[in-house]
């Protein structure tokens, strides 16, 4: 036992003695992530490791993102170690590094999420993802890390119909302790908007709505744009024809990844 | 204080080297676990092709075997590079990843976290068995340094002879270990359990195209021995919503639907309801892709 320990420490020495100053894969480059002209994107399921460490200090990552009309997403930053925490900012940016928007803490305060929609019918390809930390001015270095993790929080409804006698009605519950906003697209079978339903939501409510208010004598699908956490929210629409009794349950999905 | 430090960041290091080397020793293949918690996760994030880096050390490296074999399946996940810095990898300018393809089944690689040379050229396609015609290129999903290649297997025969292949224009002279790429396979292929068009009953498929795209598939119908009884190809351009009344191409049968498309992993929204005029029951079942 104590052999081994000793050949461990040897071990850890030699490699001491023989380590490279290397950075994470996207510092080191000469088309590096510390700018807007990084060539490092973020998509739906996007999952990276990366430090803060120089040199030059102190280190920002940038992230390149297209954002896809009435879509939302999510950025969370976790896994911190060393000086990283406590002061790290993970930011919506523009090309000149003014914040759009700042993240929220997710739980005590090393962990941090960023959600945000694109409510326009255009894409958005202008926009970054900007992670730095205060506390890594002067002397942090491979060591301290973060993990990063992006994705589209977007929702689905494949059904609503209010077509003749049948109404559909749409059961948005927040589950969690926090304030939801978005809004809700109606979308015929020829994907052309048939209507919109802007909500907002404190924890733990539960909208129902009866969609034929928003989108009468026609049918289609749903989607839904919102600023809460991927996976967050809980809904499903139900179809009610009165004339035959029928009732049909449609399940609201996020995208899988 | 800094040769404390430094003493104990030896030791670390030397415990973090024993799991590098462990790691460098199972296949590539292997290193694509599905286990996903937060020690092994990190690991699983800083190992590249040639390089193995321990969580929160990402200097420290231990080579992988040469010339490994790569193979994606659902849920495959490896950080990879295209260095060709080394003689074992001179001329070699692209990765080859095999992939089994099963009967009327469609599949997803993702390609994503690039760094370096390797983003603004990067391609992502499918490979016919003479190793050169590029059967499905693979397409841009945001702003044009990841890529998504999505294709299908219509056949009733297993497809094990193409490969996926990885290469980037910038790559042919000057790539190292540093430029690298996070590579992610999916199946895509949706099922759903039920649809029913027995006696007076009648089943409604309702597929939803949610994305801003265009998704071609087709839906095959099985009995409940297993065997194939009808198929509908489809088409639909974004935020479209399918209606199909399967009682019109799988008329007095009854069994499961399998879904086979070029969207990309749970990109489509879809369920079967089941109507029984006589008693007034209705059944709805989800459509749903493979868990990871």
């Amino acid at each position: 036992m104590r052999k081994n320990a000793w050949l461990v420490l040897g071990l850890g020495l030699v490699l001491v003695s023989g380590r490279g100053a290397r950075a994470d894969f996207w510092d080191i480059q000469t088309q590096h992530d510390g700018s807007s002209a990084t060539e490092n994107e973020l998509v739906h399921g996007s999952d990276q490791l990366h430090d803060l460490g120089g040199p030059p200090l102190p280190d920002q990552d940038w992230f390149a993102l297209g954002q896809k009309p009435f879509s939302s997403y999510e950025a969370v930053a976790d896994a911190t170690s060393g000086d990283i925490g406590p002061t790290m900012a993970l930011d919506r940016v523009d090309a000149g590094g003014a914040v759009l928007q700042a993240s929220q803490a997710v739980g005590i305060g090393y962990t941090r999420s960023l959600r945000w929609a694109n409510l326009t019918g255009s894409e958005v390809n202008t926009e970054f993802i900007r992670v730095m930390s205060a506390g890594c001015t002067t002397n942090c270095g491979p060591e301290d890390v973060y993990r990063i993790r992006f994705a589209e929080t977007t929702y689905s409804v494949p059904r609503f119909n209010n077509s003749g006698t049948q109404v559909t009605v749409l059961l948005l519950q927040n589950p969690t302790n926090y304030a939801v906003t978005g809004v809700v697209y109606f979308w015929n079978p020829a994907g052309a908007a048939v209507g919109n339903f802007p909500f907002s939501m404190v924890g733990k409510q539960t909208i129902v709505l009866n969609t034929s208010t928003v989108a009468p004598g026609t049918a289609g699908a749903l989607t839904i744009a919102h600023d809460a956490r991927y996976g967050d929210l809980s809904g499903k629409t139900v179809a009610l024809e009165p004339s035959t009794g029928f009732s049909f349950d449609s399940p609201m999905l996020p995208r899988l990844h | 204080m800094r040769l404390t430090r430094d003493v104990l960041g030896a030791v670390v290091l030397g415990l973090a080297a024993v799991g590098a080397a462990s790691a460098a020793n199972i296949s590539k293949a292997s290193a694509s676990s599905q286990h996903r918690n937060e020690a092994k996760a990190t690991q699983h994030l800083s190992t590249s092709g040639s390089v193995t880096f321990a969580p929160g050390n990402l200097g420290l490296g231990a080579t992988l075997p040469a010339n490994p074999a790569l193979e994606l399946s659902h849920g495959y996940e490896l950080l990879q590079d295209l260095d060709i810095s080394t003689a074992a990898q001179q001329g070699t300018v692209a990765d080859d990843y095999g992939i089994s393809q099963k009967p009327f089944s469609s599949y997803e690689a993702v390609v994503d976290s690039t760094s370096g040379d390797i983003g603004p050229t990067l391609q992502v396609d499918l490979i016919a068995s003479d190793g050169t015609t590029v059967l499905v290129a693979g397409q841009a999903i945001g702003v044009g340094f990841s890529r998504s290649l999505r294709f299908m297997n219509n056949t009733a025969a297993q497809i094990d002879d193409q490969v996926v292949r990885v290469a980037s224009g910038q790559c042919n002279t000057d790539c190292g270990p540093d430029d690298v790429y996070f590579i992610r396979g999916y199946e895509t292929t949706y099922s759903v359990p039920r649809f029913n068009n027995s006696g007076t009953q009648v089943t409604v498929l309702l597929l939803q195209n949610p994305t801003n795209y265009a998704i071609t598939g087709t839906i095959y119908f099985w009995n409940p021995a297993g065997t194939q009884v009808a198929n509908q190809p489809f088409t639909l351009t974004g935020k479209q919503v399918m209606v199909f009344n399967t009682s019109t191409v799988a008329p007095g049968t009854a069994g499961a639907l399998t879904i086979v498309h070029d969207g990309r992993y749970g990109d489509i929204s879809a369920k079967t309801v089941a109507l029984e005029p006589a008693t007034g029951f209705s059944f709805d079942s989800p459509a749903l892709p493979r868990i990871r």
